[in-house]
């Protein structure tokens, strides 16, 4: 209850912000509506008791009907515009709400969270936007202005039947009968819809394998998208009928709910009948009391339809609650990261556990990096060696033991200004949709504008010649959803390796195999001119982190470490290893049979 | 908030003036529309949509049918045995109302979800239905896929085409009950009746024009969507995440979605405001409809013309008739969903332009016994992807022998992948042919075209990871080996995995081979990219021993460590015979065991043979081989 209250606090503050006049007009605008609800009912009472008064009172009738005739437009416009503004509001709302969870999705330093399906789910959730998402809660900025609103026409109501009788001010209460057990009957339906959504994922991913150029390939060569849709199918099939199922429930309990308040209704109606009999009423009380309940009814309706679409927000809102919090907890101040290396990095029996997984992937690791050197970390798959790179670049936080760099704790170093001294690329690259000359540049975002820096980037990742064989060169845009051009695997793992070269000297530039997808020409070439760039990076003092199952390319590292089992296996130079007869030597020999 | 954006280009009509349906343009729109929903309609299942359509009358007439129980009410005006038995009706009138809306609720639900289904299915039928590729790739198709479900990852159910089409319903509905309405006052003064019903009807199209274009403006910015999702995905998305932060990019890629969602929703938002400042006919019509709605009949009672229970009955309907002035808060989200069902046209259009055919079968099971190893011709295959200049494939020559393992190696962006996609038929050459034991594949119908597909079996760099178990995973390679018995099919899911070295894998698993895989899905196994990989071994080796007698091999090796790369090969390559293999790598380690090796450069075939072959040739296959092994002998000599 505290963070539903704490949600839609936040999503009024959101609203105010986004346009304090309209969040203002739409309130307003809700109260007005009530009153000219009030208003009609009233002239038509009015109608009818100035045409029953003796002789018939043909200027009250006149008067009574432009009263009401002015509260109709009032209404007709003012629920038009409201609808409208409604929409208005929560689209800027979604905006700046979008705004926000981006902001702090990205502002946590650490990427556990993207590896944890629990988490994953609730920022999928969130960054979905859609009816379930982003846009249930901004939504519910409105709905909570109107549910106040709504209950203040409710008084209103109450206070004109009151008038006619004071036991018809109970009708209203009865109106709670189908607040409360509609109430229950939706909750009923939530808890299916949350029940089926995994079904519905699960639908939603095998729909896009049959509908994705990326997936439609592989589909089609194995023939297999007819099962596929007909699994698709029957999952939305049975998603349905469980929701459907929900719904009759839920309908059961609205309608026990209605019936409730039909009977006071049918009595209200009875008790001014009979005053209407004894003459303590008139027929216009008959109409008010008609008419009223109609109103009363839309009112209890909006009312549960408001209450549904904060309890659809109060998921989403947890979720979003949790992201802030959680983005916070996450965050801390440190201090600024070394403008230049001294000493290196030292990782001091450093151990690792993947959330949920039962064996550490590292553990027990001391290794000193020294400053201004070429360090290459070899492995087999699963050996820890990406781990230990996502631990040097503070995307996760060691379990046990701890690094330090130049002897300060790299925990106490602020991990945005850590990160602003690396560079590196990772195995599984980015492959964004932008121009080239951004999908390089956002490699030092300070010089995304600098073209030259960004083709002297290109030229050292061995990108200058694919760039130059596009139709626009550098301002090519990538991507055929974008009517641009499509790179092939190895094309874009070229970008990438530029885009890492951006950074002019970085106090660690890591390298996850930087060229597993290069053709030989691209990777000798790659290694050539990377020498040099390396040279130059340890001259200013940084180390070059370089991570291959491909031995061939560690001729230029002066310090090997061989991971096995999360542990350190081995180091030394590349010449120590050979002559140790170790594992080093043993793949190393294994890759080079191969080209004897 | 100003809005910085240009206005836009009207699509519809304006709405200042025309009313939509007054106009021809419009009301031919409407009709057009609402046929097309009809159609669509029967989908929900005819028996939800004839009790849908039932239960929607009776609501509809039940504020009638109060009006005139009431004008008796008014004029009994005292508690008697027929006071009595009048209240009973209008109780019996109410439950009834109710009851209709409650089942109403609930059909409706049934209704859209059944439509939403079944549109769904269709869509897959469309895309699939093509044996190639290319009509994917389409931005425009891409526009109307996800201007379909307008999601960005989720069902979106307020919008989707079934929710609008159940909305119509009920709103064609809503206007029956308007009329019913006017009839009760019809028996009174005809030209008031048709009057208040002429003003609403008004006031409803107007309201309706306005969504609608306000829907138009929408849709023709629906590219620019795509953007904002693209940039939402670039700052928050899971793959994104590490460079994200490496590079700081978070606050960067933030502040570009918001920019893209503003060219996005910028000229959306200024038309709506605009709309909302042009409510001076609905006021002008509005007064009109309610002044002569009170006093036409209060002055008649007033006079004595009609007695005071007729005027309640004339009072209480003149409001039925009003309640159809507006759809209510949904309007625009059936307008919008309406959008959604044009999009599906627009697909089913594009499709029938593309020559595929209705009511598509599935694959039926393959003749009796594979077929063994094709032999296939490139004869000067040349190819270019639409949309660009340069020719990926120019003049290709090339023979896959039956049974051959043949490796193809070429420099990034040589064609490599290009001459997969164009060998399994997912795309068509420009130039050339390419024959299968003799037979042109651009010759090939639909159903031909699957039967060849029937014989290969690709394992793509990025292969698929199917929402299903471990089973799945293996199987869906050669969804033909499910259709005999249930049992063998296990037993060759069961090798299959073994054999790709999974077989510690399954030990561990809960449920062995049903144990569930699914990305970001709590209880559901996770795999590791290497587990991944071996899973895809296995799917390719099941493919093969279910008959499939050519397997491509697309840079299958590239991140494995050199263990792992020396299983493949024997787990794999060696593993299957009496079957071609066409292995693309880098890694001229691996290459050099194929029984020829070809080399693509610059969109030809420039060298082929065998290693020993090749190196003694002392071409560009021997310079890389050197390149790639002079690089051991660096390190060697370098460092020792």
């Amino acid at each position: 209850m505290k963070g539903r209250a704490r949600v839609l606090a936040k999503m009024l503050a959101l609203s105010v912000r986004a346009d304090p006049k309209v969040a203002a007009l739409v309130g307003v605008l809700v109260i007005f509506g009530a009153g000219a609800l009030a208003l009609t009912a009233l002239a038509q009472r009015w109608v009818v008791d100035s045409a029953a008064s003796e002789g018939g009172l043909t200027g009250g009738v006149v008067l009574a009907a432009a009263l009401g005739a002015a509260g109709f437009a009032a209404i007709t416009i003012s629920t038009h515009i409201q609808n409208n503004l409604r929409n208005d509001l929560s689209d800027r709302v979604e905006v700046l709400l979008n705004q926000e969870i981006l902001t702090s999705a990205s502002r946590i330093p650490t990427i556990e969270h993207l590896e944890r399906p629990e988490y994953l789910d609730r920022l999928a959730m969130l960054r979905a936007g859609g009816a379930s998402g982003t846009r249930a809660l901004a939504v519910s900025c409105w709905v909570a202005v109107e549910t106040a609103a709504t209950l203040l026409g409710l008084g209103l109501t109450v206070f004109l039947l009151a008038d006619v009788h004071p036991a018809l001010s109970l009708l209203p209460l009865l109106g709670c009968a189908p607040l409360v057990l509609g109430n229950r009957g939706d909750r009923l339906v939530q808890r299916a819809l949350d029940d089926t959504a995994a079904m519905a994922r699960q639908e939603q991913a095998l729909h896009d394998l049959c509908t994705l150029p990326g997936p439609g390939k592989e589909v089609r060569v194995a023939g297999n998208g007819w099962e596929l849709s007909r699994r698709a199918r029957d999952l939305w099939a049975s998603a349905a009928r469980r929701e459907v199922a929900a719904q009759v429930r839920g309908a059961a309990w609205r309608w026990a709910g209605w019936i409730c308040f039909t009977a006071g209704l049918i009595a209200a109606i009875g008790i001014s009948v009979a005053m209407v009999g004894t003459g303590r009423a008139t027929a216009g009380d008959i109409v008010l009391i008609i008419v009223l309940a109609g109103r009363l009814g839309e009112q209890i309706d909006a009312t549960l339809d408001g209450v549904s679409r904060l309890s659809e927000a109060g998921r989403v809102g947890r979720h979003y609650l949790w992201l802030q919090d959680y983005a916070t907890v996450q965050t801390r101040d440190g201090r600024p990261a070394p403008y230049r290396l001294r000493d290196g990095v030292t990782f001091d029996d450093v151990g690792f556990t993947y959330a949920g997984a039962r064996t550490p992937a590292l553990h027990g690791v001391s290794l000193h990096l020294p400053a201004g050197s070429v360090v290459g970390l070899v492995g087999v798959n699963g050996a820890g060696k990406s781990t230990l790179v996502k631990l040097l670049t503070g995307m996760y936080r060691p379990t046990t033991g701890s690094i330090s760099v130049d002897g300060v704790e790299l925990a106490d170093i602020d991990t945005a200004a850590w990160r602003a001294r690396l560079s590196g690329a990772f195995q599984d690259f980015l492959t964004p949709q932008l121009p080239v000359s951004e999908a390089i540049g956002i490699g030092d975002l300070s010089r995304l504008e600098d073209r030259p820096a960004v083709l002297a980037a290109a030229e050292t990742g061995g990108a200058a010649e694919l760039i130059a064989g596009l139709p626009q060169g550098i301002d090519t845009q990538l991507g055929r959803a974008y009517d641009g051009e499509e790179l092939s695997h190895g094309q874009w793992q070229k970008l990438a390796l530029a885009r890492a070269l951006m950074r002019p000297s970085p106090l660690v530039l890591l390298l996850d195999e930087p060229t597993a997808a290069l053709d030989p020409q691209a990777e000798h070439a790659v290694f050539e001119r990377f020498a040099e760039q390396s040279a130059q990076v340890s001259a200013a003092g940084g180390i070059v982190v370089l991570v291959s199952h491909r031995f061939s390319t560690l001729n230029l590292a002066d310090h090997i470490v061989v991971l096995s089992g999360g542990r350190v296996a081995e180091r030394g130079s590349h010449a120590e290893l050979l002559a140790g007869g170790g594992e080093y030597a043993t793949l190393y020999l294994t890759q080079a049979k191969g080209y004897r | 908030m100003r809005n910085p954006f240009e206005r836009p280009p009207s699509p519809g009509l304006d709405p200042r003036f025309a009313v939509g349906v007054t106009s021809w343009p419009g009301l031919r729109r409407l009709v057009a529309e609402r046929r097309r929903l009809a159609r669509l309609l029967p989908s929900g299942g005819i028996g939800n949509v004839t009790a849908y359509c039932v239960l929607l009358l009776l609501a509809a007439l039940a504020p009638s049918a109060t009006a005139l129980l009431t004008g008796q009410l008014v004029m009994a005006a005292a508690i008697s045995p027929a006071t009595l038995s009048l209240l009973v009706a209008i109780a019996v009138v109410h439950v009834v109302q109710q009851s209709a809306e409650a089942g109403q609720q609930v059909l409706r639900v049934a209704l859209a979800r059944r439509i939403d289904g079944t549109v769904r299915a269709r869509v897959r039928e469309l895309t699939l239905q093509p044996g190639g590729l290319a009509h994917l790739e389409q931005p425009d198709l891409r526009d109307d896929l996800n201007r379909l479900w307008d999601t960005g990852g989720m069902i979106n159910r307020t919008r989707s085409p079934g929710t609008a089409t159940a909305g119509v319903v009920a709103a064609v509905f809503q206007v029956l009950g308007a009329l019913a309405a006017t009839a009760v006052v019809f028996a009174f003064e005809p030209l008031l009746a048709i009057g208040l019903l002429v003003a609403t009807l008004l006031i409803r199209a107007i309201n309706r024009r306005q969504w609608l274009y306000l829907t138009d403006v929408a849709d023709e910015r629906a590219r620019y969507r795509r953007r904002v999702h693209e940039w939402s995905e670039l700052a928050a998305g899971p793959a994104a995440a590490k460079e994200v932060r490496l590079f700081g990019l978070g606050a960067w890629a933030t502040a570009r979605r918001r920019r893209s969602a503003l060219a996005w929703a910028g000229p959306i938002w200024a038309v709506r405001r605009d709309i909302l400042r042009k409510q001076g006919t609905t006021m002008v019509l509005a007064v009109g409809a309610g002044f002569a709605g009170l006093a036409v009949p209060g002055l008649a009672a007033a006079t004595g013309r009609i007695g005071i229970e007729d005027l309640v009955v004339y009072l209480v309907a003149a409001w039925g008739i009003f309640a159809a002035r507006d759809v209510g808060p949904d309007g625009f989200d059936i307008e919008y969903g309406l959008g959604a069902i044009r999009a599906l046209d627009r697909l089913i259009e594009r499709y029938e332009r593309l020559g595929a055919t209705w009511g598509a079968t599935a694959i039926t099971a393959g003749a009796a016994g594979p077929p063994a190893a094709p032999r296939i011709r490139f004869d000067d295959v040349r190819f270019s992807y639409p949309g660009s200049s340069r020719p990926t494939l120019d003049g290709v020559d090339l023979t896959i022998e039956p049974g051959e393992v043949l490796a193809i190696v070429g420099s990034n962006g040589a064609g490599k992948t290009t001459l997969i996609k164009l060998l399994s038929g997912l795309y068509r050459p420009s130039g050339g042919r390419i024959t299968v034991d003799g037979e042109d594949l651009a010759g090939l119908g639909e159903s031909e075209l699957s039967a060849w597909r029937r014989r290969v079996t690709v394992l793509f760099q990025d292969f698929v990871h199917y929402p299903g178990s471990i089973a799945d995973n293996i199987a869906l390679s050669a969804p033909e080996a499910l259709d005999g018995e249930r049992e063998a099919a296990r037993r060759a899911i069961m090798d299959a995995a073994v054999s790709a070295g999974m077989g510690d894998l399954l030990a561990g698993a809960t449920d062995g081979l049903d144990t569930p895989l699914r990305d970001g899905e709590a209880g559901a196994l996770g795999l590791s990219g290497g587990q991944w990989q071996r899973l895809a071994n296995a799917r390719a080796l099941f493919a093969v021993r279910s008959g499939r007698r050519l397997l491509v091999l697309d840079e299958p090796t590239a991140h494995l460590d050199v263990r792992a790369e020396e299983a493949f090969f024997d787990q794999v390559v060696r593993e299957v015979c009496g079957t071609s293999v066409v292995l693309i790598s880098h890694r001229l380690s691996t290459v050099r065991h194929a029984d020829r090796i070809a080399l693509l450069r610059s969109g030809r075939i420039t060298e082929v043979g065998v290693h020993e072959e090749l190196l003694d040739r002392d071409g560009d296959y021997a310079r890389l081989f050197r390149l790639q092994a002079g690089r051991f002998q660096t390190v060697h000599g370098g460092n020792s």
